[in-house]
């Protein structure tokens, strides 16, 4: 006589342990397809522009790097060449990916700045035209009240009359003051839409007004890696080079853009960066 | 179905060497045809090798008993290793003399040439591998004095490969190698096992899928499979005993039952 009480425990332990290894290699295989999802993922995010614009100060870092061992390789035209040129190469792969998937062909827009222009004119418009529009009703008071003074032939009512439009006169200009304030505003935005569009599309012409931008608003560090960017994508660029040594100089780095400059000119031949070089040697850009 | 039922049937695969137990297979009725014939040919020596369990004491049990009737056949199913026993033996049942003092290879040897035999003894050596290599010689002289013929077992194992024997390969005029059952020659072999014993019920439940599962198991070896189905049978005796018949299915083996009884017999890691 068999113990089949025992037996069947004996043979539960037989199958789980026969499942236990398909369970294993179950397992096994959802963790090797997360893994590979997990990977893509961090893949494709590295190809995203975002990570690309944090990758620009490790750039920066190995230049400071660089810099500090006395080294000129840097600035050595050879290696930025391939550095702008590696850079490009991304982004036309890039580009060109995009394209290829989606065929969503991106192109910048430079509708906001056209936008922003027209607002600036039409305000602008607006104010030529109350400050005109005041003129004349000046003009009228002052006719008014000459013919009053005329009427009552007080020569001395001269001088009041004179002083109301001085007043009035400084109120259009302060008036004029608020719009551009508003202007100034809407930068900051605009600048968050630019670079939204600049990872995007890798539009040099976005990434080098974001730099004008960053240098204008004092944001040499950001003004300076869009400023890269965008030499980076294109090395033919003046303004983004002149941005570029600006911000250097800005960022207490005068002997890198001083090199940077002299790298340029025998590329370029460039009259604003000899410009730019002769004011850096001499003081007057600080 | 009742618990009387798998005992007897259970019973019928319990691990004897019964030549009334042999059950016919095609191509073991041919192999067997075979041995017979080598039998009546003028050889020194046939060796029968095989894998322990595919039947070899079977088939050797067998042939003695056929040929018992009809010509001096005998069989020794344990090795007796001592040489002076194994020529006393030998000299007992063949001349049917009794040898109180010891009797060694030389005097075998002149009363077997002094002795008048009609029909040319036939000697069956199971286990010959348990046999000193001496002895095994010293057998092979006798067959060479063609006055003797002897039928030998051995095991074939991986790691001794017994046919390059000298002693073998030198004399040995007809091997014959057993070999395992097949999945249809399993199955044939355990219906026809019941079916002979008029266990009807109890060959009905083997279906191919079960079968083909104990092959899976037992690799298609006699002895393997013959303790398997015996345990099997023990486990459904069991739990009629203990009146669980509701845990099983009587109409066929179920796997669960057969994985037990692998795991009873060792065959299968729990």
């Amino acid at each position: 006589m068999i113990d089949t009480k025992q037996l069947e425990k004996r043979w539960f332990k037989y199958k789980f342990k026969s499942y236990l290894i398909y369970l294993i290699i179950f397992i096994g295989v959802i963790i090797f397809i997360l893994t590979l999802f997990i990977l893509s993922n961090i893949f494709i995010k590295d190809d995203t522009p975002i990570n690309k614009t944090v990758q620009i100060p490790k750039i920066e870092k190995i230049i400071v790097k660089k810099k500090e061992v006395a080294k000129t390789e840097i600035i050595d035209k050879n290696i930025t060449k391939n550095i702008t040129k590696k850079i490009k190469k991304i982004a036309i792969k890039k580009i060109e990916k995009k394209e290829v998937v989606k065929q969503l062909v991106v192109e910048p827009s430079f509708e906001f700045i056209s936008q922003i222009e027209i607002a600036l004119d039409n305000e602008e418009k607006k104010e030529k035209e109350s400050y005109r529009f005041q003129k004349r009703e000046e003009a009228r008071e002052i006719e008014k009240v000459q013919k009053k003074v005329a009427e009552k032939k007080v020569t001395s009512s001269k001088e009041k009359y004179q002083e109301k439009p001085i007043v009035e006169v400084k109120k259009v200009q302060r008036e004029r003051k608020s719009p551009l304030t508003i202007v100034r505003q809407n930068t900051q935005q605009d600048i968050k839409n630019v670079i939204k569009r600049f990872e995007k599309n890798n539009n040099p012409a976005l990434s080098l007004f974001i730099a004008r931008q960053y240098y204008e608003m004092k944001e040499y560090k950001k003004a300076y890696n869009y400023a890269l960017t965008t030499n980076g994508i294109d090395n033919d660029i003046e303004e983004s080079w002149i941005i570029f040594a600006k911000a250097l100089i800005k960022l207490d780095k005068k002997s890198i853009a001083i090199k940077m400059l002299h790298k340029y000119i025998a590329h370029s031949n460039s009259y604003r960066a000899i410009s730019l070089l002769d004011d850096i040697n001499s003081g007057e850009f600080q | 179905m009742d618990a009387t039922l798998f005992n007897s049937s259970k019973n019928v695969f319990l691990d004897t060497v019964n030549a009334k137990d042999y059950i016919e297979l095609d191509r073991i009725s041919a192999i067997y045809q075979s041995l017979k014939e080598s039998i009546t040919k003028p050889l020194k020596m046939v060796l029968l090798y095989g894998k322990p369990g595919t039947g070899k004491s079977m088939f050797l049990s067998k042939l003695y008993n056929d040929l018992s009737t009809s010509i001096p056949v005998y069989m020794y199913k344990t090795p007796i290793i001592d040489e002076i026993e194994f020529f006393k033996v030998l000299a007992q049942d063949m001349f049917d003399m009794k040898y109180d003092d010891q009797l060694n290879f030389t005097q075998f040897m002149k009363v077997l040439n002094k002795s008048n035999i009609k029909d040319t003894p036939i000697i069956l050596l199971d286990e010959a591998q348990l046999y000193p290599d001496i002895l095994m010689e010293k057998i092979r002289l006798l067959s060479d004095t063609r006055k003797v013929k002897f039928v030998i077992t051995l095991h074939k194992t991986e790691k001794e490969d017994l046919i390059a024997k000298e002693h073998f390969k030198t004399r040995i005029w007809e091997s014959i190698e057993l070999e395992n059952a097949s999945k249809f020659e399993l199955k044939i072999y355990i219906q026809k096992k019941l079916m002979k014993a008029n266990y009807f019920d109890t060959a009905n439940m083997f279906d191919e899928k079960s079968v083909n599962f104990i092959h899976k198991l037992t690799h298609g070896n006699y002895r393997e499979s013959n303790k398997l189905i015996y345990t099997l049978f023990d486990i459904y005796e069991s739990y009629l005993t203990e009146n669980s018949s509701h845990k099983f299915n009587h109409n066929k083996v179920s796997k669960k039952l057969i994985e037990m009884a692998g795991i009873h017999i060792g065959i299968l890691n729990d």
